[in-house]
């Protein structure tokens, strides 16, 4: 388990230049620590182990975006289902860990989806907060809240 | 001929020193002599013979005129403090002050370039819709397409400022 109110790795103190913990009040709760340096992948990507592409489901007019092919490419629910369904993903109700099964978490707001979490083999999720950095945080309760809503679909696949 | 405006009284048959604020902003003084047709406790009319003015001009751009590094400074902060977390580059990109930078044309080229060198950020919407370029080759990832920007910036002269 990671320590409470931010243990924060001592090897990258610069990391951010703010207080997550502000944004994010529940990490304080349930505990976090950042994890990597900023790097050019979002949450969707890095749900997927992909760190080295942007996953953008806007129509972007420049190149340096990737949307798997065949996938609706709008901010929908049904859309970020349907990139997890390609990869093996199908939907469960339980967030908890179950041995030989990988899962993702996506947090929705307004009804439209906000951000993914992966849970570790050692159930602790991993989360890339936008353009900046990664977070370990013992419970996907921590990141619930003004910024990516909350969890309403869990998914999960044979973890190879 | 910019239409100046008299800040203090005169009297007439005499060199006084005045100052005129014209109404480009900037304040001049010098003397001046002219020829009093009426006189008045609160207004004098004259008719401007000669006017001998030594001046130093000192302009004061109003505050919504900034200069362009502070302006784009202000909003780089502003846009990259309020979309820290999101996941989607289309929605930083729709960003109010994104779009404002946008709208700054290619005197924002410069510091835009330098904030990808620095941050390696989301910049390349803003980048195409100044240029209508597009220098990275199709199928790059984010990683290639920063690069690739940056080596067009050299490419095309635009040496960032320090």
């Amino acid at each position: 388990m990671l320590g409470l109110a931010g243990e924060r790795n001592t090897a990258m103190p610069h990391l951010t230049d703010y207080n997550l913990e502000e944004d994010f009040p529940n990490l304080a709760v349930s505990g976090w620590r950042l994890a990597s340096e900023p790097a050019p992948y979002n949450c969707i990507a890095y749900s997927l182990h992909d760190t080295r592409q942007w996953w953008e489901y806007g129509r972007m007019p420049v190149r340096g975006y990737y949307w798997p092919p065949g996938v609706r490419q709008d901010n929908s629910v049904e859309s970020w289902i349907q990139v997890f369904e390609i990869h093996g993903f199908r939907r469960c109700d339980r967030t908890d860990l179950e041995q030989g099964f990988e899962k993702v978490a996506i947090y929705v707001k307004d009804g439209e989806p906000q951000h993914v979490a992966r849970q570790l083999e050692n159930g602790v999720w991993v989360s890339k907060l936008g353009p900046d950095e990664d977070i370990e945080h013992n419970a996907l309760e921590g990141l619930t809240g003004e910024h990516y809503g909350r969890v309403e679909i869990i998914m999960r696949r044979p973890r190879t | 001929m910019e239409r100046l405006i008299i800040k203090e009284s005169v009297h007439a048959d005499r060199q006084v020193p005045l100052d005129i604020s014209s109404i480009a902003g900037g304040t001049m003084s010098g003397h001046f002599q002219g020829e009093v047709t009426s006189t008045g406790q609160t207004s004098l009319d004259m008719t401007l013979v000669s006017v001998d003015v030594n001046f130093s001009l000192t302009l004061t751009p109003p505050t919504k005129e900034l200069g362009r590094e502070q302006r784009f400074r202000r909003l780089a902060d502003q846009w990259r403090r309020e979309t820290r977390h999101q996941s989607s580059a289309s929605k930083m990109a729709m960003h109010p002050a994104y779009q404002q930078i946008i709208g700054m044309g290619r005197d924002a080229i410069p510091f835009i370039l330098r904030e990808l060198r620095r941050t390696r950020g989301h910049w390349l919407w803003a980048l195409f819709a100044i240029t209508g370029e597009d220098p990275a080759p199709e199928g790059s990832t984010f990683a290639e397409a920063v690069d690739a920007w940056l080596s067009w910036g050299t490419q095309h002269g635009y040496a960032p400022p320090d």
